[in-house]
């Protein structure tokens, strides 16, 4: 059946103790069993309550018979039952070839009978007659005969029941891990009850691994050595399944085998462990062993596997350095390994689409067929008995919940809410694979889970009842069917269907739902439930609610495992483990407005799409994600390459020439990018959060959209807010959403703040004249600048993690222009004599948030001049592109310019102001009147700017 | 690498057969009973033999005029007594399945035998 993963992940808290008596060996001097930890020398205390030891040596696990029990489960097994099973067929035709004339007289009556009476059936009959009676003559053969074939028939029998039996006793002599014995609770219950007595773990070690830990043990043997975790580590590495890990890991298996033979070669000798000759666990290696039980109950192993003693490894601090220098930690390997053994497991279905049954009718002969409802639906049980609903990881929360309310009595209609995405439907799913097989209380059994398509049902309906008229007869199929459970996905479409017809469908459904005369299972997201459902009172209570939250990433990084192996068979690309565990990572940080798993399997789905491109066989890394993630989000997220590393360098020089002066300011951003592009950043901190104070005109806002244009690529990528526009105390709800209700506005439900950052997370967001908001609304960016999020009416959270926050304030620029400030100025000098002023409008926790305060100074005639001088190359361009003509002003037009637009309480702006009236006019004049024409250079001198 | 030897000495001979004939008589008819005992359940459950016993009286597809109570139950017993003879084919191959595996054993032994002893001696 279709699994239900994900097993709670133990966090055993556990301590090693070695028996002082035989220094953990286990045995004394003399070869006893040491009386103090019976022959266990190490022991795992878990929370106080369990012991586990290693309580056998291997040489009585791995007897011949043993070995050859296991070789039979491995894939030498085929060959074994081959080998028996084959004498035992040459023998039956031996027999069979004995008795030729058979053939001929099955024929021969077979054909008299048809002649006679030309019947084929007749003729049939007769011919199962005979082979019977053919069937039970050669088996009275084998009986009677005696011969070369017979023996080699009987001699086979034996060989096959013999390897049978090897086969089985291999499987049976060991013990499987059940969570439900009270031997394993101290791994994962928090206060469990004292075992009595400690556990030998040995018992629950598989064959294969018992075979792993001797073949450690001779090759410490080999090297007269103390058998440790380094022997056991180049072990591992020649197993099958463990190489096929590393390789999907990307370890170098060269290097890594590289580093253990000369750990192994820097070991000392031990003639201890020499004269054992192989045979007895050394205190490493059974600690280990105790480990890898613990790592099997982790990963739901039902025996001490050889992949459980690679995940031990972990627990000898050298070879966790080693994994760390290679970029891994104990979970990427667990995740790695839950993903290979899901490779195994799929099935593509040979590429045939897989025939879904109709099944109508349940075992007791109540149901009816539903035809107006099969119009509008389809069954989700008969999906899942054709094995098409998948495999559900980590539900079993949401599930659980669900059940209990269907297998109530009473009030027992559920609605899942979620975002889209979070994986209602798969709740579902999973509903219709327990149901099939029975895994429900007797009130859910023998029932069809039906989903009904809304689209379908409102589809083509016209006014003036129709829509009414298919509600009803769909819920009265559902009556008479008598075995159904509807889901409605979408269920608030349901609910404002008709509306402004003077219909209202949830009007229907209340009573039906309140008197439990069927069940019903709904759907909706957050926003929709508080804008269709909630006011809708009869309605809503007729539900029970259960919460669908988004997977987290470990969750979605199972599921994505199990899907990856589909895409993989599906594109015909192979997949690293750090593929898929980058897909969760940024698909989950730079994809906010989606949820996972859905939006991690679209992403890697699209990858290997991509990866397929480049040709046949290809290997889909972590690089090809990053592309792809760059590509729909345009942030660089490939490592520094020497061309970008050159142009973060010279970031100052960059904002320069769009901004003139201002260089506290620009050198400050420019920091804060360097510090993000390199990794520095705080994750749960916006990228930058900084605070302009300065007189107008100075180029606060011309930084910013600099900024947007060199970081985010698109000076459009800046989300601009007059703050003036905030100042009475419902702002903030503008900001974040109101609550929402039929009815209103696009942003009910969603605030003007949060809506845009939700679309757009990679932008600059540019908060103008901050001292104008009401002061609630500066309370809420306390929020994002401390946490990075912001979570809106529905309580929907927003990520500004990756924004740039820019304030501007005009606060204190009074006093700004009476002292003289240039470039020169101390910035915090300044701030200190500002600070009074500032704390007029905003609170010392507020402004303590702020990456940076600086202070912008106005514009000397200097600056002015460089100023203009950059205006008028714009206006050129945008003369030159509009009309072809090209302009150029002298020397004395340009000083003329900025002597008259100087004035230093309106900056920039007021020279801006005055190349308008001057210049712009002159040339538009001068346009119109013919003078100048396309092609023309324009030459402007003072003295026409004079009579303007 | 085994750690055993492979001389079979008398006393591992004797211990071998032991072991199969107490995993194929005692583990293996523990297993096959269990097995089949599951199956029959599970043929049980599918047809729905109780549950039609229960509902025996109850019509067939909701139809509730009189044809249709008078021919719910002849159906509904046609289906109890199509299960119940399932089961009793079922538990009759079942039972000759395990006489097959306990003769197995010995029957495939003493006919080895006879047939070396006929090629070595004629």
């Amino acid at each position: 059946m279709p699994e239900e993963q994900g097993k709670q992940e133990n966090q055993a808290v556990s301590e090693v103790i070695r028996c002082p008596e035989c220094q953990a060996d286990g045995f004394r001097d003399n070869g006893s069993k040491c009386p103090t930890c019976d022959g266990g020398g190490v022991l795992l205390r878990v929370r106080g309550a369990g012991d586990y030891f290693w309580g056998s040596d291997l040489s009585g696990n791995l007897s011949f018979f043993r070995l050859f029990g296991h070789a039979l489960q491995s894939s030498a097994r085929f060959l074994s039952y081959f080998l028996a099973f084959a004498a035992l067929i040459y023998g039956v035709f031996f027999i069979v070839s004995q008795n030729g004339d058979f053939f001929v007289s099955f024929k021969s009556d077979v054909d008299s009978v048809r002649l006679a009476k030309d019947d084929i059936f007749g003729a049939l009959v007769i011919a199962a007659y005979y082979f019977a009676l053919n069937i039970v003559e050669a088996l009275g053969v084998i009986f009677t005969e005696r011969g070369v074939g017979t023996l080699l028939f009987w001699s086979g029998l034996l060989g096959a029941m013999c390897c049978y039996y090897f086969a089985r006793t291999a499987d049976l002599s060991r013990k499987e891990i059940s969570l439900t014995d009270t031997e394993f609770k101290p791994f994962y219950e928090e206060n469990p009850a004292k075992l009595e007595k400690a556990i030998d773990v040995s018992a629950f070690a598989s064959v294969s691994t018992l075979g792993m830990l001797k073949k450690a043990l001779d090759l410490a043997h080999d090297h007269a050595q103390a058998p440790g975790v380094f022997h056991l580590a180049r072990v591992l590495l020649g197993d099958d399944d463990i190489r096929s890990l590393t390789m999907r890991m990307e370890i170098d298996t060269k290097a890594f085998g590289a580093f253990l033979d000369d750990a192994i070669k820097h070991l000392p000798t031990n003639d201890h462990y020499n004269r054992k000759k192989g045979t007895v666990m050394s205190p490493e290696m059974k600690q280990l062993a105790i480990f890898a039980l613990q790592e099997s109950i982790i990963a739901g192993f039902d025996m001490i596997e050889p992949e459980a003693l690679f995940l031990a490894l972990f627990c000898d601090q050298d070879m966790e350095k080693y994994f760390h220098d290679a970029k891994f930690d104990l979970q990427d390997i667990r995740s790695a390994l839950l993903w290979t053994r899901s490779l195994g497991k799929v099935r593509i279905g040979n590429g045939r689409p897989r025939k879904i049954t109709h099944t109508v009718m349940n075992k007791a002969w109540t149901a009816r067929t539903t035809p107006e409802l099969d119009q509008f639906s389809y069954d989700m049980t008969d999906r899942a008995r054709s094995g098409l609903t998948g495999n559900v990881v980590n539900r079993s929360r949401e599930l659980d919940e669900l059940m209990r309310i269907l297998e109530r009595t009473s009030q027992n209609n559920a609605l899942l809410v979620g975002e889209e995405g979070s994986g209602r439907t798969t709740i579902v799913k999973a509903l219709a694979n327990r149901m099939i097989h029975d895994e429900v209380l007797p009130t859910l059994r023998d029932k069809r889970l039906v989903v009904l398509d809304i689209t379908a049902l409102i589809a083509g309906a016209s006014a003036g009842g129709d829509l009414e008229l298919r509600i009803q007869k769909v819920l009265e199929d559902m009556g008479r069917g008598g075995n159904i459970i509807l889901y409605i996905p979408d269920i608030h479409n349901l609910a404002a269907a008709g509306n402004g017809e003077g219909f209202d469908a949830s009007k229907i459904l209340s009573p039906i739902l309140s008197q439990g005369l069927f069940q019903i299972i709904g759907s909706t997201d957050y926003r929709n439930y508080h804008r269709f459902i909630e006011p809708r009172g009869d309605f809503a209570n007729g539900f029970d609610t259960v919460k669908v939250e988004e997977l987290n990433e470990k969750d979605a990084l199972q599921v994505l495992a199990i899907q990856a192996g589909y895409i993989e068979a599906r594109e015909g690309v192979t997949m690293t483990y750090g593929a898929i565990k980058k897909t969760v990572e940024l698909s989950n940080r730079y994809l906010p407005d989606r949820l996972l798993p859905g939006k991690a399997i679209d992403l890697l789905s699209e990858t290997a799409v991509e990866v397929r491109r480049r040709g046949e066989g290809q290997t889909l890394r972590d690089e090809d994600i990053m592309k792809i993630i760059t590509e729909k989000t345009g942030i660089p997220l490939e490592s520094i390459n020497s061309n970008e590393a050159e142009k973060l360098l010279n970031l100052e020089e960059s904002l320069h020439r769009r901004v003139i002066g201002q260089d506290q300011a620009i050198k400050s951003v420019s920091s804060a990018i360097r510090r993000v592009r390199v990794g520095m950043k705080l994750q749960n901190r916006p990228i930058g959060a900084f605070l302009f104070i300065g007189p107008t005109g100075v180029g606060k806002t011309e930084l910013a959209k600099a900024l947007a244009e060199i970081y985010y690529g698109n000076e459009e990528a800046m989300i601009r807010l007059d703050m003036s526009e905030y100042q009475t105390v419902d702002s903030v709800e503008k900001l974040i959403g109101y609550s929402s209700s039929e009815g209103s506005d696009d942003n009910a439900g969603g605030g003007i703040l949060t809506e845009a950052v939700k679309r757009n997370p990679f932008s600059l967001l540019l908060l103008d004249e901050l001292e104008k908001a009401n002061k609630n609304v500066l309370n809420l960016f306390l929020q994002v600048f401390d946490d990075g999020r912001l979570t809106d009416n529905l309580g929907r959270t927003v990520d500004f993690t990756n924004a740039i926050i820019i304030a501007t304030s005009n606060a204190g620029s009074k006093e700004v222009s009476k002292i003289f400030v240039d470039e020169n100025s101390d910035n915090d000098r300044i701030l200190e004599m500002l600070d009074p002023y500032l704390l007029q409008y905003f609170t010392p926790e507020f402004l303590n948030r702020f990456t940076d305060k600086i202070v912008f100074h106005s514009l000397t005639p200097r600056n002015l001049l460089l100023i203009a001088q950059l205006q008028i190359k714009g206006l050129a361009k945008r003369l030159d592109e509009a009309q072809g003509i090209k302009v150029e002003l002298s020397d004395e037009a340009v000083s003329y310019l900025v002597e008259v637009g100087y004035n230093a309480e309106y900056g920039a702006r007021f020279l801006q102001r005055t190349m308008q009236e001057k210049l712009e006019n002159l040339i538009a004049v001068e346009f119109l009147k013919g003078n100048i024409k396309r092609g023309d250079t324009f030459r402007v001198e003072v003295e026409q700017l004079k009579q303007i | 690498m085994a750690t055993d030897s492979f001389i079979l000495s008398p006393f591992r001979i004797f211990k071998g057969i032991s072991g199969f004939l107490s995993f194929w008589y005692v583990r293996g008819s523990q297993d096959f009973w269990h097995r089949e005992v599951n199956m029959i359940k599970g043929v049980g459950r599918d047809i729905g033999v109780l549950i039609n016993l229960k509902l025996i009286f109850q019509p067939i597809y909701g139809d509730y005029s009189l044809i249709g109570k008078l021919i719910g139950p002849i159906f509904r017993l046609c289906r109890v007594f199509f299960g119940i003879l399932l089961a009793i084919f079922l538990s009759f191959l079942i039972i000759a399945c395990y006489a097959l595996w306990l003769l197995l054993p010995p029957v495939a032994l003493v006919m080895f035998w006879e047939n070396l002893f006929y090629l070595l001696v004629g």
